[in-house]
């Protein structure tokens, strides 16, 4: 076939620059270190990297997001593990002191300790997490779960958080919880002697109520009882099964109140009509129960009814503090068990990684040995047709005319 | 005697004539689209000798250049498509390349986001981590903004692009028509046949213009040419020479439509140009700009709508319910230039999930509207005034004349409103609304579930009720949780199942006893709450999008495929084309074109010709010489 001049020095011309491209691009390869330097490379590919760098980097978050987790249930099960060691602690104080033998005086230091305990309690229940946030106070972190209020020398214990709890994400379709509401853990208790008081929702005066308790199990009579205020300082017992006045009374704020066995408080400014209701309840807080407990401590077991008194009281208090513990065991119970599943979670979430990787390096990294051979044959390739470009290119008939 | 001087001359005249023509071959070696020249040479008329003829020399009939009239319309075809080709490739690529930036993309901002997103979620009162997921935010609002910037730059190149080429193609016409001019005003002078280098300069100039468009050349008895564009429009015959130009398109005045100024009216040949750069540069923005640029809006809307849906279930450190987190996006409705009604169209996004990145047309036929995706996926027709249609609620009012019509665009936008609202960290709705509490005097065994929002435009979302059973416990009365004044009795109780009111849900299960209560109140305070960040995490994973597919992600690379996939055609196609316009090229190059050593070649065989000449000259005139001392 009849060759151009120009033909072939464009020709050449293309080719060099075809090979110079080649060589160009696969150095690019090797300096990104990427198999495809951009999504028209290989469309399907560059894609489907796109959708697993998203799930490699959500799985990386999940494993931060399970460190969180492990943190606050790891402290959770530290305290509940004191609270834990303090409840038995207190059983074989109620224990020691549940013996008609033993003076006064001992019983007053036994009292003692088991006060010392409930306000280590209500610290352990108001222990913050690293970040500040109470751990037992549900949704409101910063609200202090348990407050002590005080009528007239006795410490009644408050909940003033909610029964929220945190979830944390830890795959795409695990949430695991991170938190216990205090009002499960410490309020949430269940005893068979337990009173409910409340102030009614409808009263006009600001006036409330302390927990309550039975402090004399053998006046207990079971029956429901109202509180009802003739005028803002005066008041009538009613047992609302048979609707006597069981006991009439001047109001003084925080002081006790007690009749048929049950004792309880009023506090604040109740209006003429403000009804209080006390009844028989199914759960009692901890807290209450420690109180319980310390109050009859501190009462005398002189006479023989005494000691019927107490020891009655006792076996409540006995019976309330098995349960107490029965429930935080369960609590702890649930926080290993969460413990258990963020670590096979951490597992399953770091094989899953690995894998992820693994198929992305497959799709998308540089094989070197590939593209090195591939790079220097481009090159010889290059060398070869400039070489002969040089020789050809001197040959022509005009060098022959002189 | 005489003709031996006279055959010799002419023979050295010829072989002047050959050395002239291959010089200006040689001359021409490297210029564009010439065609190397041939002398014809003839024997000239022999002289009448008592019958017989005598033969009296040579003599040049014509100057001719090697042609293939075939060759040259086929590798004008050829170029019209390859550079068609290598232009859509070339800003495909630019497309491409915005996208192949796995550090600059869609994918680590969104990914970034998210994960700041769930940093909030695992500690929600951390001002830290709410700075940082405001920080994120606004690093996806600027990933979004800048690609999007990048494809308006794209587009305001190609209306550049367009006007360039459409004024290039006029220049060549008018060019064209002045060769035209040459070649007939040739003829007039006695030169039969039209010179050469004027062919070649023409054929050069038709070549050059299929570079640029697509054409079609007839060829006139005259030696002139005629040149047609699309659907047959004349741009250039012996009478005219036509022009295009572009003006903004009336249904979609951001673009331009190409106008054919030939005749009364002008009309728009947008849609039947094909090929050259031009069609290139066409293609690109039918084919992938507009599309891909949508696509990216769709994504932003998706994220903006989605997630600001999510955030306003939401409650914010200071008790309120959620705003906007992202600023909300609009499609864009834009009313035909040639409408003679008043209707005015309010377009809104109803559900972000059935969103498309097809824009759509309104039109209205005197009776009803038609809203139907441009590529006719999808129609809907109705008398108005709200039509609805792939997600879209469009809202019509005022007065429409017959023929009126919108286009809607509803995600072209999408990317470039994508922005951050919030800039206040406290105002991240991390905490579900409400809260709900189980009593602590109760005494069944019935527990209530966390809550949540069913309407979050229920004006008494946030009013603390309390639920309280009554005797017996198989229904429940509702009261204000402040007041104890009852709101609302005797509402029937199943364990378990839904309860509605006030614009949230709720369940409660077990067996409630008489008197047992539970509140429901607004979640004030609720710091550590994260409820509502969880779910805004959700998003991530959720195939939210494409009717519910897809999700974000994997939205973006189906984008990012497309426009790889579509680039990479371009690629494959534009070098099948080239290898054919080669092997063309090199068809031509071996008729037309010239090669130095064939014309060393020829120098010397005309030299030696003239050579020859001269000799047959001083040969006679030695005879002559001769003749004249024998006297």
């Amino acid at each position: 076939m009849r060759v151009s001049s120009s033909q072939f020095f464009l020709q050449s011309q293309q080719g060099f620059q075809r090979q110079q491209a080649n060589v160009s691009e696969l150095q690019n390869q090797i300096l990104e270190q990427k198999k495809y330097l951009r999504p028209s490379d290989n469309p399907t590919a560059m894609s489907r990297a796109l959708n697993l760098e998203q799930i490699s980097a959500q799985t990386t978050q999940f494993q931060e997001n399970i460190t969180v987790a492990e943190n606050r249930i790891s402290l959770e099960e530290t305290i509940l593990k004191d609270v834990t060691l303090l409840l038995q602690r207190v059983r074989d104080l109620s224990i020691q002191g549940n013996n008609s033998s033993l003076p006064d005086a001992s019983r007053q230091a036994i009292a003692s300790e088991v006060r010392e305990r409930i306000s280590e309690l209500v610290s352990l229940g108001n222990t913050t997490d690293a970040n500040g946030d109470h751990l037992f106070s549900g949704h409101q972190g910063q609200q202090r779960p348990f407050t002590i209020s005080s009528y007239n020398g006795t410490q009644h214990v408050n909940f003033a958080g909610d029964q929220g709890s945190r979830l944390v994400q830890v795959s795409e379709s695990k949430q695991i919880q991170t938190n216990d509401s205090g009002f499960d853990v410490f309020f949430k208790t269940a005893s068979s002697s337990a009173l409910i008081s409340e102030a009614m929702i409808t009263n006009a005066g600001n006036g409330t109520t302390s927990p309550s308790y039975i402090f004399d199990p053998t006046q207990a009579s079971g029956n429901n009882y109202r509180i009802e205020f003739t005028n803002p300082t005066s008041f009538n017992i009613i047992d609302e099964t048979n609707g006597s006045t069981v006991q009439s009374g001047n109001y003084a704020a925080g002081s006790r109140i007690e009749f048929d066995g049950i004792r309880t408080a009023i506090n604040g400014t109740p209006a003429a009509g403000d009804q209080f209701l006390i009844r028989s309840g199914n759960q009692q807080n901890i807290f209450l129960t420690l109180e319980k407990l310390a109050a009859t401590l501190e009462t005398t077991a002189a006479t023989p009814t005494d000691v019927e008194k107490t020891s009655a009281a006792m076996g409540q208090v006995i019976d309330d503090l098995a349960n107490a513990l029965d429930n935080v065991t369960n609590f702890r119970t649930k926080t290993g068990g969460r413990l258990n599943s963020l670590e096979s979670q951490r597992s399953h979430n770091e094989s899953y990684e690995l894998q992820t990787q693994k198929t992305l390096s497959d799709l998308v990294d540089l094989d070197y040995v590939e593209a090195i051979t591939q790079l220097q044959f481009q090159m010889f390739a290059l060398e070869a047709a400039q070489a002969s470009f040089a020789k050809i290119e001197g040959t022509t008939l005009f060098s022959y005319l002189r | 005697m005489t003709g031996i001087l006279d055959t010799g001359v002419s023979g050295l005249l010829t072989s002047q004539q050959r050395l002239v023509n291959t010089s200006h071959n040689i001359a021409n070696a490297s210029t564009p689209g010439y065609s190397r020249q041939r002398v014809e040479v003839v024997a000239q008329y022999p002289d009448n000798h008592s019958g017989y003829g005598i033969g009296t020399g040579a003599a040049v009939s014509s100057i001719e250049r090697y042609h293939d009239t075939f060759l040259t319309s086929e590798l004008r075809y050829v170029q019209s498509e390859q550079s068609r080709l290598d232009t859509l490739h070339n800003l495909a690529s630019l497309v491409d390349d915005v996208l192949a930036d796995s550090d600059g993309g869609i994918t680590p901002a969104l990914q970034n986001f998210f994960n700041a997103v769930q940093d909030v979620s695992d500690d929600p009162a951390s001002p830290a981590a709410r700075i940082a997921l405001l920080d994120q935010a606004d690093a996806l609002s600027q990933r979004f903004n800048y690609i999007d910037r990048r494809f308006a730059e794209q587009d305001r190149q190609v209306s550049e692009r367009t006007h360039e080429i459409v004024a290039d193609i006029n220049n060549m016409i008018v060019n064209i028509d002045g060769i035209n001019n040459d070649i007939v005003a040739a003829a007039a002078t006695g030169i039969n046949t039209p010179p050469p280098d004027l062919l070649d300069k023409r054929d050069q100039l038709l070549y050059e213009l299929s570079e640029l468009i697509d054409i079609q050349v007839l060829d006139n008895a005259n030696g002139t040419v005629n040149v047609h564009i699309g659907q047959g429009h004349t741009l250039l015959n012996a009478n005219t020479v036509s022009r295009l130009r572009t003006e903004p398109d009336p249904a979609n005045p951001m673009q331009e439509r190409i106008m054919f100024d030939g005749i009364i009216p002008d009309i728009d040949v947008t849609n039947s140009l094909s090929g050259g750069q031009l069609g290139g540069v066409l293609d690109f923005r039918t084919q992938m700009l507009d599309g891909a640029r949508n696509q990216l809006g769709l994504i932003a809307t998706g994220v903006a709508t989605l997630f600001n849906e999510q955030h306003q279930q939401g409650m914010t450190l200071n008790g309120e319910l959620g705003g906007d987190f992202f600023q909300p996006t609009q499609p864009v409705t834009v009313p035909h230039n040639n409408n003679t009604g008043t209707a005015t169209i309010t377009t809104s996004i109803s559900d972000a999930a059935a969103l498309t990145a097809k824009n759509y047309q309104l039109s209205f036929d005197g009776v009803n509207w038609t809203a139907a995706a441009t590529d006719q996926s999808s129609s809907i027709t109705g008398a108005g005034p709200t039509l609805s249609i792939d997600g879209l609620s469009i809202q019509v009012s005022g007065s429409a004349a017959t023929g009126d019509s919108f286009l809607i665009q509803p995600t072209i936008n999408g990317a470039h409103d994508f922005k951050l609202m919030l800039n206040n960290p406290d105002d991240i709705a991390a905490a579900g609304p409400i809260r709900t509490l189980e009593h602590q005097n109760n005494l069944g065994n019935a527990t209530v579930s966390a809550g949540e929002v069913s309407d979050i435009a229920d004006p008494d979302l946030l009013v603390s009720v309390q639920l309280q059973f009554n005797d017996p416990p198989s229904t429940f009365d509702i009261l204000d949780a402040n007041s104890g004044a009852v709101l609302s009795t005797n509402h029937s109780f199943t364990s378990g199942s839904d309860i509605n009111i006030n614009g949230w849900r709720i369940s409660i299960t077990g067996s409630p006893q008489v008197g047992d209560r539970f509140n429901v109140e607004a979640n004030l305070n609720g710091t550590a709450d994260n409820r509502n960040m969880l779910s805004l995490s959700g998003l991530q994973s959720k195939n939210s999008l494409l009717n519910g597919t897809a999700s974000f992600q994997e939205t973006y690379s189906t984008l990012v495929a497309d426009v790889g996939s579509r680039t990479r055609y371009a690629e494959i196609n534009r070098d099948a084309q080239a290898s054919l316009h080669s092997t063309l090229q090199a068809r031509r190059e071996s008729n037309a074109g010239v090669n130095l050593d064939e014309e060393a070649a020829n120098l010397i065989r005309f030299q030696q010709a003239y050579e020859a000449s001269a000799r047959v000259i001083s040969t006679a005139n030695t005879i002559f010489q001769t003749l004249l001392n024998s006297f």
